[in-house]
């Protein structure tokens, strides 16, 4: 009986042990199933928790190729490492959406690597950077179409990776790319909105004595529409200067002049710097010594009396009586510049008054009526086009010419010492009779007639052909026609007022440089203010803060940027502000729109060529300058009247509503920057790319 | 004859006493590690499940708020979160539709457990927590602190969720946190 | 004619099945146990991952420029608590079982801060009351708009 116990059947042996492992498997199993269900849990927590790092890692690299696309993009303009991205935003034409990756610094991806690698070796970064959806900006030929002016999106898409989680965020940028001139007023030396100020004739109304020197009245303001040979950039050769000059259709490639609302006379002047230009009646062969051109009237335009020698008393009968034969010619010479005696300057140069009473009164002339415009010295004489009601008056000097035929009369003549001068003064018809005296200019006996107006001339219409006058031309279109008299052109006479007037064809203007047409039509200021506030990239509330955002650790301005100061209180602003120094250095230029307020500059210097600013003004507040200064600027305040202030000097382009113009106005200086000439490649230095520093939609 | 060669088949009484001990032993023992087992089962799962709802939930909320977007007049923007007692709501950008639209989550407290859903825009309204519920307050929370300048402001959301599984008288799980939208607050300051 | 064997067990066969179940039946038992450890540890993981986001979300809505630099460890990161000195304050949601530690360095590059980088680590307890400690972290770049 032991033995059965002790020996059991195979069977009976497994069979126990078979039991044991089918219970323990199904137990097994059961807890395999719980540890795999809260492993389940826990991993569903770790997705949702690798979510959220991914989500930190997407940020990051979001963050970080904001700054290396900005970073890029102020390296490619500023020239150094990679100009693709620059090209790629200047460039005319229709902009495809593009993935900027490969113009950024290669650095930036590493960054996001050793980032990724630092927080843990299973995390991952991926950023791709996009300029999507550009559309031009500009297109209406009215008001300016700019081939490269566009807006669109920058786009960065970053996925983070971590462990089995990816999340991707998206965000989109503004980006814009504009240029900081003011449009068509870029080939603008000077754009006056209402230059004589609801009056007529009174721009540049300029008084002055013998000397040379102002009296009374507004200082000179002068234009200088080319690159003089000493502009602060693009100086000009003068070589080039007195070659382009004999091209008639140099002005094309000047800065222009507007002067606009009612009609405005220039009346030209000689003198040289500061007085004015020379004008072109005179010789100017050496431009500091001025010697008239005199223009001879041809005999067949002369009454009879003038056709043969007539027998008159001469003037030293007081020592002896005797008529002799002169005979007689008339001439002229125009000029704007007289009253070099040392007379009170309320009396005329010439005795008896060359003008009359009634032109005097007329041209509000005490002794003489100077309107400046243009510098007469060699390589500044600024020839351009002046568009506007403008037409020019200047003083006709009638000279009687007095020939005595007898020989020693003539040799008494000619030894007078200065030379025997009649002039025919201006005599208004109701004061005129027969017995007009007309004297030699220093009253001296020097063996001249003694002739009264009767002995020429039977009618008054007669004399009044041959008298001294104010003469105008109804229409002028040239600024400094200097170099006319320069190339000594044949056969000039004195333009009759029929011949010379063109038709003003509403004063439209064309812009062009190649194939592409800039500008089409009538130039209004109102509309490039439009233009510019369409540009502005950036709004700032108030002058302050815009100082305290552009100016860097030198006090210099990085604008690079159009931006608008909304300026509720219409504080001044001054430029530079107050306790800086002078003058304020451009260093990234850009346009300011001021609105409301007044501008008062201060100096204001660009540091390179490819710098500029331009200052637009709203509402119709004043523009002044406050010191002496050069400014390297664009001012466009064409609802502004320019101030009186002191003496400045503009270097870019001024437009203003209308000049003060009373005894207190220093005056200035305007040198068009031939740099900025749209018509030149020289304009596309001047395009800015502006990245909003908002996103303006994100997703993830 | 045979009588030696019989077997007698059967079990002897030590041995039957001896198996129903040790067998006793070991159901008595299994039997408690079952029990224990299937109670801390349930427990855990419960939590489980609670956890997993809240952490799905602040998920999907954590989300669209940092999609969250300024809309409308700026005088607003401080009150871009609108958080009634039932109702949150804010508006977001869906780069899919490309525009700005509404989001709206919806809180509806019942006796046995409340409902959590979420809406956007003109969609159908899904529910995140069904029935699972116990207490939820949302608030915005507007700060503003005196920096130099105009001072600045941060927005945050902060929540106070309360979930209890449908039976049992466990502790409900509880979790309370504030949502901060990180691209809101940056636009908000940058006014 | 064959024997009949008599069916039972004998005390090899029990203590050989004992031993076999007990051996499948350990890792069963301790599965058992661990089961609630592994839920309650992935609470705590849960509540440190959401006060860890609460405090990042806080520090990257602020603006570049109040994001001061330094180390801040759990005696500064307490509910209204100023942030490095600053009119900025903590938000903290209360959960004392939780330490949190927020770091923030600046990456420069010639002179200028480009970025600053932010850890934010908090340690927790790896169960209720658990004396062992486990960290969480979560990592970001913020960027220098005012270049």
């Amino acid at each position: 009986m032991p033995d059965n116990f002790i020996k059991p059947s195979l069977r009976t042996r497994g069979f126990a042990i078979m039991i044991a492992l089918i219970i323990g498997t199904v137990l097994l199993i059961l807890a395999v199933s719980l540890y795999s269900f809260v492993g389940h849990q826990h991993s569903g927590m770790q997705t949702i928790v690798n979510g959220e790092v991914a989500h930190f890692l997407a940020e990051a690299g979001i963050n970080s190729s904001i700054g290396a696309v900005r970073a890029s993009i102020a390296r490619s303009f500023a020239g150094d490492g990679g100009k693709r991205l620059s090209e790629l935003l200047l460039k005319p034409g229709v902009f495809a959406d593009v993935c900027i990756n490969d113009m950024l610094d290669p650095t930036w991806n590493k960054d996001l690597e050793t980032f990724a690698r630092e927080v843990d070796k299973e995390a991952s970064i991926r950023v791709d950077v996009w300029l999507r959806d550009f559309e031009f900006a500009e297109t209406d030929v009215s008001v300016w179409a700019d081939p490269v002016a566009r807006q669109g999106f920058l786009v960065i898409e970053a996925t983070g990776g971590f462990k089995n989680s990816k999340r991707k965020i998206a965000i989109k940028r503004r980006v814009s790319v504009a240029s900081i001139l003011p449009g068509v007023l870029a080939k603008f030396t000077a754009f006056v909105s209402d230059a004589a100020r609801r009056n007529e004739d009174s721009f540049n109304l300029i008084r002055n004595d013998y000397r040379g020197m102002i009296t009374d009245g507004p200082r000179p303001l002068m234009f200088y529409n080319h690159a003089t040979p000493d502009a602060p950039f693009e100086a000009g050769n003068m070589a080039d200067i007195i070659k382009d000059e004999k091209l008639a259709d140099v002005w094309q490639r000047r800065g222009w002049i507007w002067l606009g609302g009612r009609r405005v006379r220039l009346n030209l002047c000689s003198g040289a710097g500061d007085l004015g230009e020379i004008f072109h009646f005179y010789d100017v062969s050496n431009p500091n010594v001025f010697s008239p051109v005199k223009f001879v009237t041809p005999a067949t335009e002369l009454p009879p009396a003038f056709s043969a020698p007539v027998r008159i008393p001469w003037d030293k009968s007081n020592e002896s009586i005797r008529q002799v034969s002169y005979s007689f010619g008339h001439s002229f010479v125009i000029d704007g510049f007289h009253d070099r005696s040392s007379r009170l300057e309320t009396d005329a140069m010439y005795e008896g008054n060359i003008l009359s009473a009634g032109e005097k009164n007329h041209y509000s002339s005490k002794s003489s009526i100077l309107h400046l415009y243009g510098d007469a010295r060699r390589g500044y004489q600024s020839r351009t086009r002046i568009f506007g009601q403008v037409y020019a008056a200047f003083i006709r000097f009638a000279n009687l010419e007095v020939k005595p035929e007898e020989t020693d009369v003539a040799a008494m003549f000619t030894a007078a010492n200065p030379p025997p001068l009649y002039l025919l003064r201006s005599i208004p018809e109701k004061a005129y009779n027969n017995s007009v005296d007309i004297l030699e200019v220093g009253r001296r006996s020097v063996g001249g007639p003694l002739l009264k107006s009767g002995m020429l001339c039977k009618t008054y219409s007669e004399y009044a052909q041959l008298m001294s006058r104010v003469v105008e031309y109804p229409y002028i279109e040239a600024y400094n026609s200097m170099q006319d008299v320069y190339d000594a052109r044949p056969g000039r006479t004195f333009p009759s007022s029929a011949g010379l007037f063109k038709a003003d064809s509403s004063s439209q203007v064309e812009l062009q440089r190649g194939s592409h047409v800039f500008f089409q039509g009538r130039p209004s200021a109102e509309s490039v203010v439009q233009l510019i506030s369409g540009r502005v990239q950036f709004e700032i509330d108030s002058v302050g803060e815009f100082w305290e955002k552009y100016l860097n650790q030198q006090g210099e301005l990085e604008l690079n940027s159009i931006v608008r100061i909304r300026n509720p209180r219409g504080i001044d602003m001054q430029i530079p502000p107050v306790g800086k120094a002078q003058p304020l250095v451009v260093k990234g230029g850009g346009a300011i729109v001021l609105e409301n307020g007044n501008m008062v500059l201060r100096g204001i210097r660009c540091s390179s060529p490819d710098q500029a600013l331009t200052l637009v003004l709203r509402g119709s507040g004043s523009v002044s300058f406050a010191s002496t200064q050069p400014n390297h600027v664009n001012l466009i305040a064409p609802e502004a009247e320019l101030a009186y202030g002191s003496k400045f000097e503009i270097f870019g382009t001024l437009c203003v509503g209308s000049v003060y113009a009373d005894h207190r106005f220093q005056g200035g200086t305007v040198r068009y920057r031939t740099g900025q000439d749209p018509t030149t490649p020289g304009y596309d230095k001047f395009y800015r790319v502006f990245i909003d520093p908002q996103d303006s939609y994100w997703n993830e | 004859m045979k009588t030696s060669e019989r077997r007698v088949t059967g079990f002897t009484l030590t041995e039957i006493l001896v198996v129903c001990a040790v067998s006793a032993t070991f159901l008595a023992t299994a039997i408690m590690l079952f029990t224990n087992f299937r109670q801390g089962y349930s427990r855990s799962e419960n939590v489980a499940v609670l956890m997993q709802e809240s952490a799905l939930f602040l998920a999907r909320l954590r989300t669209d708020l940092n999609n969250a977007v300024l809309s409308g007049p700026s005088a607003d923007f401080l009150r871009q979160i609108q958080a009634a007692p039932d109702q949150l709501s804010f508006n977001v950008y869906s780069s899919r539709h490309g525009r700005i639209q509404p989001v709206v989550y919806n809180y509806a407290a019942l006796p046995d457990g409340g409902r959590l859903s979420r809406r956007e825009a003109n969609e159908g309204e899904r529910v995140l927590i069904k029935d699972h519920v116990a207490s939820l307050t949302w608030q915005v929370q507007l700060e503003r602190f005196a920096t130099p300048g105009s001072g600045t402001f941060r927005i945050g959301l902060a929540i106070d969720l309360q979930l209890k599984a449908s039976l049992g008288k466990e502790k409900p799980f509880a979790i309370k946190t504030t949502i901060f939208p990180a691209r809101l607050n940056r636009q908000l300051n940058s006014r | 004619m064959n024997r009949s064997h008599r069916t039972g067990l004998s005390l090899i066969e029990i203590v050989l099945s004992m031993g076999i179940l007990s051996l499948i039946m350990l890792p069963v038992f301790m599965t058992f146990s661990s089961g609630n450890i592994n839920i309650q540890v992935t609470e705590s993981e849960f509540r440190a991952h959401t006060a860890a986001l609460e405090l990042m979300e806080q520090i990257i809505s602020l603006p570049f420029k109040l994001i001061k630099a330094g180390e801040y460890d759990s005696g500064q990161i307490i509910e209204g608590r100023s942030f490095a000195g600053s009119p900025v304050i903590f938000r903290v949601s209360d959960n004392p079982d939780l330490k949190p530690a927020l770091k923030i360095e600046e990456i420069k590059r010639e002179n200028k801060v480009v970025f600053k980088k932010i850890t934010v680590t908090i340690a927790y307890p790896s169960a209720r009351a658990s004396d062992r400690m486990r960290d969480f972290t979560l990592k970001t770049l913020v960027a220098n708009e005012d270049i």
